[in-house]
């Protein structure tokens, strides 16, 4: 089965006046279609930034440094603007956070969930008042919605709706991946479950793979099928869901799922010790031995531990905990 | 939008228009203690008229026809009554014109001049300022910075001095002022019309330019504010053309600050046109205004006043009941 | 009959649209009653999904808005009539963490403004050696280091940092009681546990209630003693934090429960199904035992 998605060796730095800030340190994987893969990390771990440079999103100071993003068949850092313009939402599209924002306030529902279509190539011949209703319609009860929200505006709608007609935006021109940048952290979690339900209907429906890029692992356990651990821009540690709870290998793994509470954990807390990395001038070696006091300045290796289980490797803070 | 709302609206407007109206009453009463009749008097007897017992009598049946001779509270209540009624009294020195027919000979010139030349800087500036703080547009539209700066400092009446300097006298395009070219015949229609356009390109310029700077900084400011926002960046992952994302997304964004803004700007521009006409001798309320106030003629000054007041109380009004059409999170309900 | 700190009878709060004429009302808190004893704090949970009105009455209880009826005291003394002095000490001591570790900071003042104002306020400390003293010892206490945060704008600091530096300041004023509106929600799940952790040793260290507002039950279940969940205004069910939430008696907490992602790959979520949330109006269970 050909992937729909691969990403080799990619980085993407911002050279801000005070220095490079290497958000995206030599990043790699793959995706299949129907798979979700969960991309976890702290604030700053440069997850966001890893989203935004697959769509080819990222502004200056950030450039994308070097590495392949291969979408199907074509590498679209090879592409140039236009083309890539018309890639987006018809081949790799994304799902923004907290849409408390992301919708136009002063454009209707409709409106903007058309404008996505007409704006692709292959719609370009103008499209009827009744077929962009048929349309706009048929989006909407696809994520739950009832359709004559569509003359609605964004302010009229709670979060929930607001979340999944972003869903539906996604979706609409059947990309074959999509990126869901924490689609749920403004909601509560009775409106969450109904979001990412709907999520997975969507996808499955047109069978794209899916990237869910968070940091609550609760939710990943729930939704995805392989998790990819970020820290201070690197992949530390990547395995199918189950491996990631019962048999984590790297320290930081460790540490995510232990300051996780469950419902047998009151009055334990753990927390994880000191802050994320500075993604500024970053150091040299392993990133995560500096968190907890210890040093390594060489380069970490990307190790495959089994048939699908890698990590960084580094033998300095290999037994923390 | 509630008929609730409509009528709030409503009332306070009336009430508006009757305290400008009682401010017009009560400052010429509390100023001087001399009634203007007996002023006017004076003059007409300073100017060879004879003063004696005959003029006695003209001042008292002058002060029975203005109503000087009832008690305050009757005179006020009188007043307001007029004004409701647009009754706003004779002038003096046209005496018996009413003002406000001299009024609506002078509104609709300043009234097209205003229009015209603040619909031209709204946009223009409009469009020129999105364009300024968008981050694709063309580098060189960064030259226009510093002429607009410069421009927003100006003063309407110096930029009117300096255009006419330049575009009448030296160069003798356009002409030196007035409405209309004076002692022209003309047939009602078409040539009249362009006469009337080309004695208001200058005038009408000089008002647009100066307001361009200030209008286009601050849209500027708006769309820099604005491009950080999160429908811009969904909306450029959408892969929309760039214009659609800068128009739809951003320059429409900026609407209803603009209105705000153009509602609070309209006294400033009002005067400031009033300004202009009078460098360029354009029949309109600024005309009226210098000659009625070199000539102490109250009532057409109070009413010019009045006029204004009126104008921009109903702008306001119209500008709030339009509000949540250009934006629809404004709703006046609860 | 231990005095209570903090008592709300039979709070109802309904809003209504339209100004002349009464368009619509909502009803948001459906008589709601509860109390904190002086002698025995206590960490509670308020939970419910956004709607459910606990942020009503979190607002209530601080007397931000007033009840369309029912009674809220603080000490004994209705909180809407007080005196100058009383209300001062109101303040001081009921005091408050919101959800939004961002927006709460004036972004032109150093962090250091919001920890020394309300110490100056409410005449708290007379002399800036007590009060630097005092700031650093709340600022230890949430496991930040002054030397690393005093003197530092918001947006040089991370969303966890900010909101502890809300937890140190409400600590410092040495508050009875503080209600905190998912305290955490906005923060990184695996930075959660030093800020809930802080907020627990309240009880112990310091006899401060909390009153944790959240539709998190699992942080709830972590760092509270017991519970009360809400819905549609209504208290559906109420009572020792691990009955109520391993042991659900009332449908909407059972609803509730199945929505929290348990970190286990084996534990997942039913399928989503519209109807479930047919049938979740039923009447309160009431307080557990």
């Amino acid at each position: 089965m050909a992937k729909v998605l691969n990403v080799n060796n990619l980085k993407v730095y911002f050279h801000t006046p005070l220095g490079p800030v290497k958000a995206v340190d030599g990043i790699s994987f793959d995706l299949s279609p129907k798979e979700r893969l969960g991309i976890v990390g702290e604030s700053g771990s440069g997850k966001s930034t890893m989203a935004y440079a697959l769509m080819r999103l990222i502004k200056k100071p950030g450039k994308i440094e070097s590495g392949d993003i291969v979408v199907g068949d074509e590498n679209i850092l090879d592409l140039d603007e236009n083309e890539m313009r018309a890639r987006r939402f018809s081949k790799i599209s994304l799902i923004p956070q907290g849409s408390m924002n992301s919708l136009n306030p002063v454009m209707r529902i409709e409106e903007q969930l058309i404008d996505t279509i007409k704006a692709h190539d292959e719609y370009k011949s103008s499209i009827s008042k009744t077929e962009k209703q048929e349309i706009v319609g048929k989006l909407l009860k696809s994520v739950g919605l009832d359709p004559g929200l569509g003359k609605r505006f964004p302010h009229e709608l709670s979060g929930g709706m607001k979340q999944r007609v972003t869903i539906a935006m996604g979706i609409s021109l059947n990309p074959i991946v999509i990126i869901a940048d924490e689609p749920t952290s403004a909601l509560d979690v009775v409106v969450q479950r109904q979001v990412m339900d709907t999520l997975e209907s969507a996808q499955e429906r047109i069978g794209a793979g899916l990237i869910l890029v968070g940091h609550d692992m609760g939710l990943m356990a729930q939704f995805v099928d392989r998790i990819a651990v970020m820290y201070a821009g690197k992949i530390v540690e990547l395995a199918p869901v189950e491996t990631i709870f019962n048999k984590p290998l790297h320290p930081y793994t460790k540490m995510l799922i232990n300051s996780l509470p469950k419902l047998d954990s009151h009055g334990v807390f753990n927390g994880i010790p000191g802050l994320p990395a500075q993604l500024l001038n970053l150091k040299e070696g392993c990133s995560f031995c500096l968190r907890i006091g210890r040093e390594n300045k060489n380069e970490i290796p990307w190790v495959k531990v089994s048939k699908s289980h890698y990590i960084r490797e580094c033998d300095v803070c290999a037994d923390y905990n | 939008m509630s008929l609730n709302f409509i009528l709030k609206r409503l009332i306070i407007f009336i009430f508006i228009i009757a305290i400008a109206s009682s401010v017009n009453f009560f400052i010429p009463k509390v100023v001087s203690d001399v009634d203007p009749v007996s002023i006017r008097m004076m003059e007409i007897a300073n100017q060879g008229g004879v003063y004696d017992e005959s003029m006695q009598a003209v001042a008292a049946e002058y002060f029975k026809q203005f109503g000087l001779d009832q008690p305050l509270w009757k005179q006020y209540l009188r007043h307001l009554v007029d004004t409701f009624t647009f009754d706003l009294g004779v002038s003096f020195t046209y005496y018996p014109s009413s003002v406000l027919g001299m009024i609506m000979d002078a509104l609709p010139w300043t009234f097209g001049l205003l229009i015209v030349s603040t619909l031209f800087s709204f946009l223009i500036g409009g469009v020129l300022g999105a364009l300024l703080g968008w981050p694709y547009a063309p580098r060189s539209m960064r030259f226009t910075v510093p002429p607009l700066f410069i421009f927003s400092a100006i003063p309407y009446y110096m930029l009117g001095l300096l255009l006419i300097y330049i575009f009448a006298y030296i160069f003798k395009i356009f002409p030196t002022g007035g409405g209309y070219t004076i002692g022209e015949v003309f047939n009602f229609g078409f040539s009249r019309m362009i006469n009337i356009m080309y004695h208001a390109i200058l005038p009408g310029i000089s008002i647009v330019i100066a307001e361009l700077g200030i209008r286009s900084l601050v849209t500027r400011g708006m769309i820099l504010s604005l491009y950080g926002e999160d429908y811009i960046k969904l909306a450029e992952a959408k892969g929309l053309p760039a214009n659609r994302v800068f128009i739809w997304y951003g320059l429409r964004n900026t609407l209803l600050p603009q209105f705000t803004i153009l509602a609070l700007h309209l006294g400033h521009v009002a005067s400031g046109a009033l300004l202009v006409e009078i460098i360029f001798g354009y029949p309109g309320l600024g005309a009226l205004l210098r000659d009625s106030v070199t000539a102490f003629d109250y009532p057409v000054i109070y009413g010019i006043v009045f006029v204004l007041i009126l104008g921009i109380a109903m702008a306001t009004l119209v500008l709030d009941f339009i509000y949540p059409k250009i934006d629809p999170r404004i709703s006046y309900e609860d | 009959m231990s005095k209570q700190i903090l008592e709300g009878k039979n709070l109802i709060k309904i809003f209504t649209s339209g100004l002349f004429v009464k368009k619509s009302s909502t009803l948001a808190v459906n008589n709601i009653s509860l109390n904190i004893d002086e002698d025995k704090p206590i960490i509670r949970a308020i939970a419910g999904e956004s709607g459910s009105g606990k942020t009503t009455l979190a607002r209530m209880l601080l007397g931000l808005i007033k009840p369309t009826s029912g009674e809220i005291k603080f000490e004994g003394n209705d909180i809407f009539n007080l005196n100058q002095n009383q209300k001062l000490d109101f303040r001081r001591r009921v005091q408050t963490i919101f959800q939004d570790p961002f927006g709460v900071f004036n972004p032109f003042y150093k962090i250091d403004r919001v920890l020394n104002m309300p110490l100056k306020k409410f005449k708290v400390t007379s002399n800036k050696t007590e009060t630097q003293d005092r700031i650093e010892f709340a600022l230890n206490s949430v496991g930040l280091r002054p030397d690393e945060t005093l003197g530092r704008f918001p947006h040089e600091l991370s969303g966890g940092q900010r909101q502890r530096i809300m937890v140190a300041r409400a600590l410092s004023l040495e508050p009875k009681v503080i209600i905190a509106d998912e305290p955490v929600s906005m923060v990184d799940a695996s930075l959660r546990a030093t800020i809930l952790e802080s907020i627990y040793n309240f009880k112990n260290n310091q006899k401060i209630s909390v009153l944790y507002i959240t539709h998190d039950l699992t942080t709830a279940h972590q760092l509270c003693d017991d519970i009360m969940i809400l819905y549609k205004g209504n208290m559906v069910e109420a009572g020792p934090i691990d009955s109520v939430v391993r042991k659900p008696a009332h449908v909407y907490t059972k609803h509730l429960v199945g929505s929290i992602p348990f970190p286990d790959p084996k534990m997942k979520w039913k399928k989503y199904n519209e109807s479930e949330k047919l049938n979740l109006d039923k009447p309160s269970v009431g307080w557990r035992k």
